[in-house]
């Protein structure tokens, strides 16, 4: 048996002070769920776990002191039976994950470690607005059921858990995902028009309505990302730019203009334009957390081991305001010297921290809990 | 009349099951007729082939003999023991089903009444081109078999789909094949003795045709330049050792299986990945071999989300295909080398 490190043991006592203050009640149906949890640097080291009362589950927390715990978006007859055939599936939420290092450009990597920014992270935040104005305007799935909260990392989870859902298919909840990613989209079928006559589609329905907006939105970008995007020539490009009302009227009268005389360079510039409007007004979800109805994700309101973050429960008014590196941190103030090998500059709970190189620092334990999940080890 | 006509191009419909009950036969009574037409939709079923034919001012009685033998194949499935044979019966009937709806006569009215029949909730729409809406969680109630029933590339708004009367033929065909699928297999304990035989002699059929499909698997040397973008991305990753998650494993492993690499050849390729432990990989690659696990299709892999950006120029529909069709053109290459 591998011997437990200093830094495991001190992130396991804090968080065990932290589950003995706190109790964990952040699902339903807690005896009809599989469990997991995860120790030091690995998030699930065991699954196939059943607990049948929150009580039961929290004196789990409390004395095992898991430091990452996960649950099953599914419920079962027998959740700790095993293999999966044998739980006895009964229906499964529909959980979207979406983290930040998925659609982060700038994301900060050092040996290996990845710092997220309140902005890579916002990124996300911004992803979770998208998905509810799908589920919203073109699902119209009631919010009643509806949970959001952060994944304790980088990223947020929402949990849809109304009845009419809970008993989709698995190619059901691959449609879904297909629609709110655009996977397989054929403008054709839609009603466009970009082989022959280059229409426009003037059909009902909000993709269509989203492409119609973004091409408008595509124009207004600068002429050299336009250029590279569609492979047109500057050139052209201004030109188009200098007549947009009378193109955009043309939009709106169902018909696609054309930049060339060459139909299959239409074709392509309009395969461009469409593919770019679609991505950027596509959801950036998780696809396999999605479709995966026998995956575990992070149980609300329990702690991530690296981080120390609590993965928070948040309403949509909250989410607003939210912000992980101030409202997710748990623990106190006390003084707490580690070694660290390098860390860039971050700010946690109001304070600025770093950057670090090779260096043994005194910081408050919660940014000390922080800097051992990225790998600082304790003096 | 009517209903025969109606329930011999929809055997799965409620009017053929009613209709079936007022011929008053005992299931053990139907005769040599029926089994054989039952046996030759399954045949047509294992050959991916249409079954249904439009009738000539068909007499009652061949309604009757083409309701019940629906009815028998559906018995005949329950018991045979060939794999898939259950997804593609459901298929011919779905395929069927779409080119009658697309083909008859009062096309909308034949729609609704199907619709009515199978239950279905649908509100007319006053527009040019969309002719139902119906509610997305009821358009979801679908297998999804169809490439063209897609949602991503159908009007949505406010909780409705809205569908042309050509979408909602394909509708209907997803949920016939919903139905019977959901339907299959019939409880054993209901099933008269007799079939068992019947059951038995089809099988053996279905499993000479796939005897032959099996001696097609490719043996000998595996040419890593024939693999499809999809399975040569996964391949360079997992030689290169980088870490491919539990479907992307088992899509490159049963892939390589099935063009006829070696145990010993795939735990070399896979003891390169980073999470690496022999046990536990000898162990998968057995429980491939064992299963004779085919590689998942396109629209699988695209639905692993492991499609890569080349598939959209590709025109096979299952990896496969793509490098049985290399090879040939390799070897053809390499004979008239010979030559």
């Amino acid at each position: 048996m591998n011997e437990i490190t200093n830094e495991e043991k001190f992130l396991k006592e804090n968080f065990k002070d932290y589950y003995s203050k706190n109790f964990v009640d952040s699902i339903n149906d807690i005896n009809k769920r599989e469990f997991g949890y995860g120790v030091f640097k690995r998030k699930i080291a065991n699954r196939n776990m059943y607990f049948e009362s929150a009580t039961k589950m929290n004196s789990f927390l409390r004395d095992f002191v898991p430091l990452f715990f996960s649950y099953s978006n599914s419920y079962y007859s027998f959740p700790d039976k095993t293999p999966m055939i044998n739980k006895g599936w009964l229906k499964s939420d529909l959980i979207y994950e979406f983290d930040a290092d998925d659609f982060s450009e700038d994301l900060i990597v050092i040996n290996d470690i990845q710092w997220f920014s309140k902005v890579d992270i916002d990124l996300a935040k911004k992803q979770v607005f998208n998905l509810l104005n799908f589920i919203e305007n073109d699902f119209n799935f009631s919010l009643d059921g509806l949970k959001i909260n952060f994944s304790g990392k980088a990223g947020y989870h929402v949990h849809l858990r109304n009845n009419e859902i809970q008993n989709l298919s698995k190619p059901a909840r691959i449609e879904l995902v297909d629609y709110l990613t655009g996977n397989g989209i054929s403008y054709n079928s839609l009603g466009y028009d970009i082989d022959d006559n280059f229409f426009c589609s003037t059909r009902k329905g909000n993709w269509i309505k989203r492409i119609n907006l973004g091409i408008k939105e595509f124009f207004k970008k600068d002429i050299k990302e336009i250029s590279k995007i569609t492979t047109l020539s500057k050139p052209k490009i201004k030109l188009i730019l200098e007549s947009k009302e009378k193109y955009y009227s043309n939009l709106d009268k169902g018909l696609l203009f054309k930049v060339d005389d060459n139909k299959s360079k239409n074709k392509i510039f309009w395969k461009n334009v469409l593919d770019k409007v679609v991505n950027e007004n596509s959801s950036k979800i998780d696809r396999q957390t999605s479709i995966d109805i026998n995956k575990i994700i992070r149980l609300p309101s329990t702690l991530h081991g690296d981080t120390g973050f609590i993965a928070k429960e948040l309403t949509i008014d909250s989410l607003k305001d939210f912000n992980p590196y101030i409202d997710a941190v748990v623990f106190d103030k006390t003084n707490v010297k580690v070694f660290v090998q390098k860390a860039p500059k971050f700010s946690l709970n109001h304070l600025e921290f770093g950057p670090y190189e090779n260096e043994t620092v005194v910081v408050p334990k919660f940014a000390a809990i922080f800097l051992i999940g990225k790998g600082a080890k304790l003096v | 009349m009517e209903n025969l006509l109606f329930g011999q191009k929809f055997p799965f419909s409620n009017i053929a099951k009613e209709k079936l009950k007022t011929f008053n036969i005992m299931i053990d009574d139907v005769d040599e007729q029926v089994i054989k037409k039952a046996a030759l939709m399954i045949l047509k079923a294992n050959s991916n082939q249409k079954y249904f034919f439009e009738m000539v001012n068909p007499s009652e009685e061949l309604l009757k003999v083409e309701i019940m033998s629906f009815t028998v194949a559906k018995i005949l499935i329950s018991l045979i023991k060939t794999p898939n044979i259950k997804e593609k019966f459901c298929d011919m009937v779905r395929k069927d089903t779409f080119e009658i709806l697309e083909n008859t006569e009062h096309r909308k009215d034949v729609c609704i009444n199907l619709s009515n029949d199978l239950g279905i909730k649908f509100e007319l729409v006053d527009d040019n081109y969309f002719f139902v809406k119906i509610k997305i969680l009821d358009f979801l109630d679908i297998y999804f078999k169809d490439e063209e029933s897609k949602l991503i590339n159908k009007s949505t708004e406010e909780g409705f789909v809205y569908l042309s009367i050509n979408d909602f033929a394909r509708f209907l065909s997803e949920k016939a094949y919903k139905k019977v699928f959901d339907s299959l297999p019939l409880p054993k304990e209901t099933i008269p003795k007799k079939f068992l035989q019947y059951a038995k002699s089809i099988d053996d059929q279905l499993g000479v045709i796939q005897q032959k499909r099996f001696d097609e698997r490719l043996v000998g040397k595996v040419y890593s330049d024939l693999f499809p973008p999809c399975i040569n991305d996964l391949y360079t990753q997992q030689a290169q050792g980088k870490k491919l998650s539990h479907v992307a494993r088992l899509t490159l492993a049963s892939f390589l299986y099935q063009i006829g690499m070696n145990k010993t050849e795939m735990l070399v390729l896979f003891s390169k990945s980073p999470d690496y432990d022999e046990k536990i990989a000898k162990y998968q690659i057995d429980k491939v071999f064992e299963k004779e696990l085919s590689a998942p299709g396109c629209r699988k892999i695209a639905d692993y989300g492991l499609k890569v950006k080349e598939c959209d120029k590709c025109k096979y529909k299952h990896p496969v295909q793509w490098y049985i069709s290399n090879l040939r053109i390799k070897n053809r290459i390499k004979n008239n080398n010979v030559e």
